[in-house]
């Protein structure tokens, strides 16, 4: 007969000396965790490469808007270069397990048909010259909107915390 | 402020015309988001607008600015959104710590 309900091992179990049924019970508990454990981990963990690599471009990033009261065309080897590693950043985050939240924020950052740095960039290669007041104001914008990235990369849960963790 | 005032005015009467248009669903939310987001701005706008009466500024500058500002709250709001999925999965995390070290002291009575 099929024990569809479990009856016949709840009948078992009745049979079973408490150190064999302690046994059992621990095996039964335990069987799903590693599943649970697995499903905990769906924002991904902190990475120390990706950290560098966002305030390092931030500040190379901020360094090359001031030069944006210039010409675009005696910086555009500067803007070729950071447009290359802005890309890069871009890529490392979107091959990174569980990183879709960063992968979007460095889009939206680095997108030429949007409004922070690609905007500028794009902004910069069309006017010319842009003008300082603005240059000043779309770099207060843009570095905060590099203190999110690292701000959240920095919040991810860091391998150390879940030795911690199971340290107690 | 006077002008921000009135700026506020007419943005939510283009707000209603908009969503009469094309978003009556979203009529009433529409007004309320795209008020909440000038709400938010107001006081950079109105150093904006001071600089680029100014001449300090061209309109391109000012409405990419304005553009910046949409894109960094939705930057934020992502942070806000994995930072809170960062808070649940460190609680379940010690939810699994306790019931392990539960089960190991009770049911094996180590």
């Amino acid at each position: 007969m099929q024990d569809t309900f479990g009856l016949s091992t709840y009948l078992k179990m009745r049979k079973m000396p408490a150190k064999k049924l302690n046994r059992y019970c621990v095996i039964v508990l335990f069987l799903p965790l590693p599943f649970f454990i697995q499903s905990c981990a769906s924002t991904g963990e902190f990475s120390e490469i990706a950290y560098r690599q966002s305030v390092i471009l931030k500040v190379e990033t901020l360094e090359l808007m001031n030069k944006a009261s210039e010409s675009y065309s005696s910086h555009s080897a500067e803007v070729d270069s950071l447009v290359r590693k802005l890309k890069f950043a871009y890529e490392y985050a979107k091959g990174r397990p569980n990183n879709e939240i960063i992968t979007k924020q460095w889009e939206i950052m680095i997108n030429p048909d949007r409004n922070l740095i690609g905007g500028f960039l794009r902004i910069w290669k069309e006017d010319l010259i842009l003008s300082p007041v603005f240059v000043n104001e779309a770099q207060e914008v843009i570095s905060n909107a590099f203190d999110t990235i690292i701000g959240l990369e920095s919040g991810k849960i860091k391998p150390s915390e879940i030795n911690e963790d199971n340290n107690g | 402020m006077g002008d921000y005032n009135n700026f506020i005015g007419e943005l939510k009467k283009n707000l209603q015309k908009l969503a009469a248009g094309s978003f009556s669903k979203y009529s009433s939310q529409l007004v309320q988001d795209g008020t909440a987001f000038a709400q938010k701005l107001e006081e950079d706008l109105n150093k904006w607008t001071g600089e680029y009466s100014l001449f300090e500024m061209t309109k391109e500058e000012f409405e990419n600015l304005i553009k910046s500002k949409k894109e960094l709250l939705e930057m934020e709001a992502l942070k806000r959104q994995d930072l809170a999925k960062t808070d649940l999965n460190k609680l379940r995390n010690s939810i699994v710590e306790t019931v392990t070290e539960t089960a190991v002291k009770v049911l094996l009575k180590i």
